[in-house]
């Protein structure tokens, strides 16, 4: 008796003659056992192609963002993950502290003032001013969809007094998407980075507030009282920002620091206050101060080096951050 | 964009094809540069992200690579026009899913919608399989099930002396891998 058994691999690639094809029907209409061991052929063989399919997938993503990044000399990206996390990945300016690169683009890394400050007015400008710079890539499309920054030129002493208020856009051929193949190397330095409010609007309420109340008096502070007390509750919310802190990793590849920031506060909702998002927040690094922008403000962002503490964060979590889709 | 299938020559897009259809993975990144513009700008005026663009992409020429070395595939079109059809095409299937889970009234969902069904589960289980049986035979089997080389040009690509030879050293990879599976689980049980 014919062991169909051997043919099934035949049978279901199509490789059987027509002679064999109709003897084999006819065994399979009657044999169980052979009937089971079609079923797992054809299972296997969709694992095969499952298998396939996602290592070609994996190939394509991870050569077609590491392509790009080969080519800039910069990047970074920020966002947040479900409203807890943040990333951020920038160019780094400077060979001295807080972070460590083997990077030395001082002189490609400046910042510029806008004089019109719309976000599609500085758009529109870094699309005129870098055009003939632009690496052409879908890369550099998306950074200038989701960042507000610009860097130009070397003179930027002045910039020291106005860096909470300035509107700056890191130059948009230095900037491509966060890429997941460049987060590879293990954490350089972690460490606890504190939110510093100073010139946030926090700070600019509490000052109308008390300057009403100075010059308001009997029904005038009545009539303040309520605006008062919606305006001391936003002033509470924008003080208890102030416990934010970040747990950050560095990582470092070639030429590029990224910097990866994870809220360690308990109430992780006060991060959606300033709307967080890929979209309009960013991480930046001058002069060996970190500035995290969020929509209209600046915030500086310094380090408190003594309460380092270990990260919890590993690779394969970062990546999941990164792809957006943890699973 | 420098769009290479657009505007380079014929004879370009045909290198490049010639290079998918022997198998030159590295092509196909050429074709996501000159293509991804166009088809980000599609996916991205129908409610789609850059993202989703980037992932679609992928999947067209997946699609691209599975069909082109089929007898009966021919590429009549530039490949740019091929590969914003399929775009098109997986984008709208994508739009069509969310828009039927959307629609589904909440008390009708059910745990099975969402967890792996039985079958994936099994399908996972062969693909864990799969990686205990060697490289050589995991390669052999995804360049003939999912690649659709020839045994010949199998032979080649592997270094077999030919066809024949490559075809029996890959029933003897489809047989252990069938056979892992069969030490672990009661065939009856595991086919449901």
């Amino acid at each position: 008796m014919k062991d169909w058994t051997e043919h099934i691999e035949d049978y279901l690639s199509g490789q059987l003659s027509p002679q064999d094809l109709k003897a084999f029907t006819k065994e399979l209409e009657t044999n169980t056992i052979l009937k089971q061991e079609v079923a797992l052929g054809k299972l296997l063989i969709e694992a095969i192609e499952k298998t396939g399919e996602l290592d070609l997938k994996n190939y394509l993503k991870k050569n077609t963002t590491a392509a790009t990044i080969s080519k800039a000399k910069y990047y970074w990206a920020f966002g947040s993950a479900a409203a807890i996390l943040i990333f951020g990945v920038f160019m780094y300016t400077s060979s001295e502290e807080p972070v460590p690169s083997k990077v030395e683009p001082k002189s490609h890394f400046g910042f510029e003032e806008l004089e019109n400050t719309t976000t599609e007015a500085i758009i529109a400008k870094t699309n005129k001013k870098s055009e003939p710079k632009i690496e052409q890539t879908d890369q550099d499309d998306s950074a200038m969809d989701s960042f507000n920054y610009i860097a130009q030129g070397d003179n930027l002493d002045y910039l020291d007094e106005y860096i909470p208020e300035s509107r700056m856009m890191l130059s948009s051929n230095t900037i491509i998407p966060i890429s997941i193949a460049a987060v590879s190397p293990p954490p350089l330095k972690e460490s606890t980075i504190i939110y510093d409010y100073s010139n946030s609007k926090s700070r600019a309420l509490k000052k109308e507030v008390f300057s009403k109340n100075k010059i308001a008096s009997g029904k005038d502070r009545d009539s303040l009282s309520a605006a008062n007390n919606e305006k001391t509750k936003e002033i509470k919310k924008q003080e208890a920002q102030k416990k934010n802190t970040f747990q950050v990793s560095f990582y470092e590849n070639e030429s590029d620091t990224i910097l990866l920031c994870s809220s360690t506060s308990e109430e992780k909702v006060d991060l959606e206050v300033d709307n967080l998002s890929p979209e309009n927040a960013v991480i930046l690094l001058y002069k060996n101060t970190y500035y995290l922008k969020s929509g209209e403000d600046f915030y500086q962002i310094y380090f408190n080096q003594s309460s380092s503490i270990e990260s919890k964060i590993t690779d394969t979590e970062l990546i999941e951050i990164l792809k957006g889709e943890p699973e | 964009m420098h769009g290479m299938s657009q505007s380079n020559p014929p004879e370009k897009n045909g290198l490049v094809l010639e290079k998918i259809k022997a198998g030159d993975k590295a092509a196909l990144l050429d074709l996501y540069e000159s293509n991804l513009s166009m088809v980000s700008n599609h996916i991205l005026k129908n409610n789609g992200s850059r993202d989703e663009a980037k992932d679609i992409l992928h999947d067209s020429l997946i699609v691209l690579w599975n069909n082109i070395r089929k007898p009966d595939f021919k590429l009549t079109s530039k490949p740019s026009t091929y590969i914003m059809a399929v775009s098109k095409n997986l984008w709208l299937k994508k739009l069509s899913k969310a828009k039927r889970e959307s629609s589904k009234d909440i008390t009708t969902l059910n745990v099975s919608d969402h967890p792996l069904s039985v079958h994936q589960i099994d399908v996972k289980k062969a693909m864990l399989a799969l990686d205990e049986i060697g490289d050589t035979c995991k390669q052999i089997l995804s360049k003939f099930y999912f690649d659709g080389f020839s045994m010949k040009e199998i032979a080649s690509q592997m270094n077999y002396a030919n066809a024949d030879t490559a075809k029996a050293k890959k029933h003897q990879c489809f047989k252990r891998l069938s056979e892992i599976i069969k030490s672990r689980y009661n065939l009856a049980d595991f086919l449901g």
